[in-house]
């Protein structure tokens, strides 16, 4: 099929389904066009541009473009359009991507469910009736737009499983690159250790041909890592590669009672599955992992309260009329009080609180210590070292019962009620969410989320449930071998 | 399968205490070097002296221990500086202690100095650095902190920041990390400043204040020939701040400096003798850092900045420090010293009145001459402190620091040890003249008067050495020497030179050049005259050949044509003729004669001079000796060597014929 017959079924179904607000801004669609005819040119005199040349891809409303604002779902920057372009916008460009628009998103990436934006909440369609289902969050809008066949890939980020997440509840694959692989420069800060852009797409395939479009070293950003270490991670990554059948780890700490029957069924069903098919499949234990959620819920919102400082008014962006006269009002508080949102506010509060005198030493001195166990944790299970801390190759001992990959559901359940997740209680109900992809963010490894048709007890259809692969720090060439083999294997008839 | 454990709690149990958790809050900090971390002493070590008032104590007084060593060692040094003690104590009397309150009480002082480095970009930005541009006409993406930005060190930096901390004999950190320090103020676009809390650039550093840098001799106070030694906490980069400019009804802001480079030099706090002393300190900082070029000088831009920690106790009481006050920026070393004294006396008269001081924040009213409360503690700023997840650990290579240490350029302590002795045996206000003069170049490496005096000193050297060893010259300048003969060639120099050559040296190039030069309102870079040609009119002068006025003469002629007497000195005096005449004796004697005879005024003094039989003083005696000589020296046009002519004048006035 051409470009511009690809973008025509997309057009239907942007125009049918406009309603699931994945889109904040959209290019003009003749602009659309245009650019899909120059790449059908270009595809005719072969002499494509990249392998993704012409594809459509969606952009997550928090990486900076020229296009279009980036508003990153707040009021505070509800106009604000960037004078300059991300650099992994600006490589997707060059690979000839149509950029065709910016998508709906939790306010400055905070969120589970992709309600908490000014635009309002993103949805996808339920199974039965009217009922709309959460499409998870925060990269919800690129996950709808995915999923509806609206783009051939979209970027999100994914602070603490906010690609993964909506991912897993909208079946599409979700894809979180090591820390340092992709560059950051552009992308609205959340929480800097463990921002990363990344990838979805229907189908491990396309996620992959993305990545390696814009996978590439920026020297405006200091954790981008260099050509040097890459080259290295590739050397001491490429060795053992030959062995078709993988050692799968199962990790024991994510079989949490908080696990809905279809995840956990659809997860033992794959353990079957791929023992069946050759794969070795080992218990393996991350220990810490029940420490990763609270930790995470004390460096991101750290993080998160100082890189949120800049928004006061002065500069760009929403400004209250009473900052701008003398006024009793402490500096600036009436411009943060009205241009972020609550969810934004209490995660600033709680950084804030976390990083006082008064507590810094029990909360983020603990929680960077409890980062660093995670990390170990990951280390010790992996056949491969950590190359990037170190240059020593495992002893024998320690390759003995070591794993490729680790396995493991990403949600803890399968996409909820947008109805119910809009009216529960406390924050921390969404938080809980969070439970089983913040360990590799912490770890900064890649992970990427699989998506799983099972059967119910019944023989009914269930909704998709996300199967997380997680690797080694480097090692996105063993992710993908293995995504590939999940989503090759039939992931539909398990 | 295990249970599952309750998901939102910290258990603390089960950490391990003994591992530091900076490094790892993002795994990328550690990519550039393969080792294991080990735990952050300078963070313990910073939040200890800093917290910790007895601390300080203790780290004050290691210093002055070493002072006492120091002292033993440099014994005859001191006996050196013996002939300049009358000069050190006209000093003193500018800094007699002015309050009868003070003696009872001791002052002590901690100085936090902000001082611009001197780069091209920012600290993190590419943007320029600027004093004089337009308003917000530098300014990058990141310095205006717009959503997106990361900042990326600019290593070019490090060196100025690196040569401060080698000057100020700081320990550059292998390792130095950046935090954020945060608080809202309009002039700050992040809400947080970058700068090094936890693990500084560079750590224990001193500077030595010796009676040259006007430090008063007090009683019981260690003498000032060993030099009072200060301790430098820390040294730490950071960013600056945009300036606001004040348009009522509006605060306009301009983001040129925002990211700027600076330096925060923290030193311990030292107890003043007096209330001039702390202003001393940032003057010897100052210096120091202009030596070694490493910050932007100059206080209409903000050049050095200080906040003064302020407290005082009783002389007689314990040895514990008062409840301090911090005076924030504080932007001229003069206003340092009435800040520092006016803080005192405030203190001084509350704790005499029975009072307790509040520890607090205060400013500076250089107008009304007093502090006033900012805020007290109670309204502090919770900085928040927190690692810079961005920002990689800057690492200091060894061989870099090695390198940087032997290109540094001398700083004024130095230079001037080295023109108080041989070959130069300049006095010490002859060769702060020189160093004053060199404080107003642009860059140290610029040629300044220290350079052009040492100059003319070598090629005296050179020049005399010619004459007297025409051969072993030559083959000097083919470079065809074996090491012994190069040992006896430098020591022949040595030699060569009458002991009083430098400082006649000297003379001439501070006080004839340099008086002519600021009449005529040249600096160094403009002066006209070479060093080889001012050489020569020494060794002319040093070997007799020209006197004196002659030679004074001669500067004052070459100084004064338009364009310079293209022809070298040995030249200019034999065309004409103005070496010394080698006159008979007899003939100075007849030309003695006939002036000393030939009024009423010059038989008057004769007579005094005949008849007073003994009963003359020296002085009076040598006054009208004097007044023969210059007669005579006029009638011969100067060529005439002083010392024969008194000779012979003396001859005459004893003949008594």
């Amino acid at each position: 099929m051409s470009r511009v017959q690809l973008l025509n079924s997309a057009r239907k179904a942007l125009e049918k389904k406009g309603h699931l607000n994945a889109f904040i801004s959209l290019k003009p669609i003749e602009e659309m066009f245009e650019e899909a005819r120059l790449a059908d040119l270009r595809v005719a005199d072969q002499n494509e541009k990249s392998r993704i040349d012409g594809r459509l891809i969606a952009i997550k409303d928090n990486i900076c473009t020229t296009g279009f604002p980036t508003t990153c779902a707040s009021e505070m920057l509800r106009n604000y359009v960037s004078p300059y372009e991300a650099t992994v916008v600006q490589n997707l460009r060059k690979a000839g991507a149509i950029i065709m628009g910016k998508t709906n998103m939790d306010e400055f990436g905070m969120g589970s469910h992709s309600i908490h934006s000014i635009f309002g909440a993103v949805s996808q369609p339920g199974p039965v009736g009217p009922s709309a289902l959460s499409a998870g969050g925060s990269s919800g809008g690129s996950a709808v737009a995915v999923a509806a066949s609206m783009c051939y890939a979209a970027l999100g980020t994914d602070t603490g499983g906010s690609i993964r997440l909506p991912a897993s509840y909208c079946g599409i694959v979700g894809f979180k690159p090591s820390y340092g692989m992709l560059s950051r420069w552009g992308v609205v800060a959340y929480a800097n250790s463990l921002d990363t852009v990344g990838i979805m797409a229907q189908g491990v395939g396309r996620t992959r041909l993305v990545f390696e479009a814009i996978n590439s070293h920026d020297p405006n950003d200091p954790t981008s890592l260099i050509p040097g270490t890459r080259e290295r991670l590739l050397d001491r990554l490429g060795k053992n590669k030959k062995s078709k059948s993988l050692r799968i780890g199962i990790p024991q700490e994510y079989n949490i009672e908080e696990l809905t029957p279809p995840v956990r069924t659809t997860w033992a069903n794959m353990i079957l599955h791929l023992q069946n098919r050759g794969h070795r499949v080992l218990p393996i234990s991350l220990p810490h992992t029940r420490h990763a959620l609270s930790a995470y819920y004390v460096l991101a919102p750290a993080e998160a309260s100082s890189n949120l400082a800049k928004y006061d008014g002065v500069r760009y962006g929403h400004r209250e009329e009473k900052d701008r006269s003398d006024n009793e009002e402490i500096l600036f508080a009436p411009t943060r009080k009205s241009g972020l949102g609550s969810e934004v506010q209490r995660r600033i509060i709680m950084g804030a609180y976390a990083l006082s005198s008064e507590a810094i030493d029990n909360y983020f001195i603990q929680a960077q210590k409890v980062r660093r166990l995670v990390r170990k944790d990951f280390d010790d299970v992996f056949i491969q070292p950590n190359w990037l801390v170190t240059d020593k190759d495992h002893s024998r001992e320690s390759r003995i019962g070591g794993v490729d990959v680790i396995m493991a559901p990403t949600a803890l359940s399968t996409a909820p009620l947008l109805d119910d997740v809009k009216s529960e209680g406390s924050p921390l109900d969404s938080y809980v969410n969070d439970v089983l992809t913040v360990p590799a963010s912490l770890a900064g490894i890649p992970a990427i989320s699989v998506p799983v048709m099972a059967k119910t007890e019944d023989g009914e259809w269930s909704l998709p449930v996300g199967i997380q692969i997680m690797a080694q720090y480097g090692d996105e060439a063993t992710m993908f071998k293995a995504a590939g083999i999940f989503e090759e294997e039939g992931i539909w008839n398990v | 399968m295990a249970p599952s454990p309750p998901i939102l709690s910290l258990c603390s149990r089960c950490l391990v205490r003994r591992i530091f958790p900076f490094p790892l809050q993002s795994p990328l900090l550690r990519r550039q070097r393969l080792v294991p971390i080990s735990p952050c002493r300078s963070l313990v070590r910073a939040r200890y002296v800093s917290s910790d008032a007895t601390s300080d104590a203790t780290a004050e007084q290691q210093p002055r221990q070493k002072g006492r060593n120091e002292r033993q060692r440099d014994s005859k040094r001191a006996n050196r500086e013996r002939d300049e003690k009358i000069e050190r104590e006209g000093k003193f009397l500018l800094h007699e202690v002015e309050d009868e309150q003070l003696p009872k009480w001791v002052i002590t002082v901690g100085l936090e100095i902000h001082a611009q480095l001197n780069t091209k970009r920012k600290l993190f930005s590419d943007a320029r650095t600027s004093h004089v541009a337009s308003p917000n006409t530098h300014i990058s993406p990141l310095d205006a902190s717009l959503p997106g930005t990361l900042p990326v060190l600019n290593p070019a930096v490090l060196l100025p920041a690196l040569r401060a901390a080698l000057a100020l004999n700081c320990a550059p950190a292998e390792e130095s990390r950046f935090d954020r320090k945060h608080y809202f103020y309009w002039d700050q676009p992040a809400g947080y400043q970058i700068t090094q809390f936890y693990a500084p650039l560079a750590v224990d550093g001193w500077i030595v204040l010796f009676s040259h840098d006007g430090v008063p001799q007090l009683e019981g106070c260690d003498g000032p020939d060993d030099g009072i030694r200060i301790g430098i906490q820390q040294i730490q980069l950071e960013q600056d701040t945009g300036k606001t400019i004040v348009s009522p009804p509006n605060s306009l802001i301009d983001l040129n400096r925002v990211g700027s480079p600076l330096i925060e030099i923290i030193t311990h706090p030292f107890d003043c003798p007096d209330v001039l002393f702390p202003g001393l300190v940032m003057r010897k900082i100052q210096a120091s850092l202009k030596a070694v070029d490493a910050c932007v000088i100059g206080m209409e831009w903000g050049g050095l900045r200080a906040d003064v920690n302020v407290s005082v106790r009783l002389n007689e009481g314990p040895d514990v420090f008062g409840q301090r006050c911090e005076i924030k920026n504080v932007s001229s070393i003069k206003a340092v010293q009435a800040a520092v004294k006016a803080e005192a006396k405030r203190q001084i008269q509350i704790l005499e009145a029975g009072g307790v001081i509040e520890g607090e924040t205060r400013g500076w009213d250089a107008e009304k001459g007093v502090t006033r409360r900012l805020r007290g503690k109670e309204g502090e700023v919770d900085y928040r402190f927190m690692p810079d997840p961005d920002l990689p650990p800057v690492f200091v290579n060894r061989d870099l620091l090695v390198k940087l240490k032997h290109s540094l350029p001398p700083v004024p302590d130095k230079i001037l040890s080295k023109l108080k002795s041989t070959p130069y045996d300049l006095r010490v206000k002859d060769a702060q003249t020189l160093i004053f003069w060199d404080e107003s170049r642009a860059t140290s490496t610029e040629k300044g008067a220290v350079s052009y005096y040492t100059d003319v000193v070598s090629k005296v050297q050179d020049g005399l050495l010619a004459d007297q060893y025409p051969e072993g010259l030559k083959r000097v300048r083919k470079g065809k020497l074996s090491n012994q003969e190069q040992m006896l060639i430098d020591e022949k120099r040595r030699l060569v030179l009458p002991e009083d050559g430098g400082r006649v040296a000297g003379n001439w190039v501070i006080h004839e050049l340099g008086g002519h030069l600021a009449k005529m309102n040249l600096n160094w870079k403009e002066n006209p005259i070479d060093s080889q040609r001012m050489a020569d009119l020494v060794i002319y002068v040093i070997t007799k050949r020209i006197t004196g006025p002659t030679a004074k003469r001669l500067l004052f002629n070459l100084l004064s044509t338009n364009p310079i007497d293209p022809r070298s000195i040995p030249d200019i005096v034999k065309a004409s003729n103005l070496e010394t005449a080698q006159m008979p004796k007899e003939e100075i004697l007849a030309i003695a004669t006939e002036i000393m005879f030939a009024d009423e005024k010059s038989r008057e003094v004769m007579a005094n001079l005949r008849n007073a039989d003994g009963k003359l003083t020296s002085k009076r005696r040598k006054g009208f000796l004097n007044f023969f000589v210059g007669r005579v020296m006029k009638k011969c046009q100067g060529r005439v060597q002083a010392e024969k002519v008194e000779a012979a004048v003396v001859t005459i006035v004893n003949k008594k014929d």
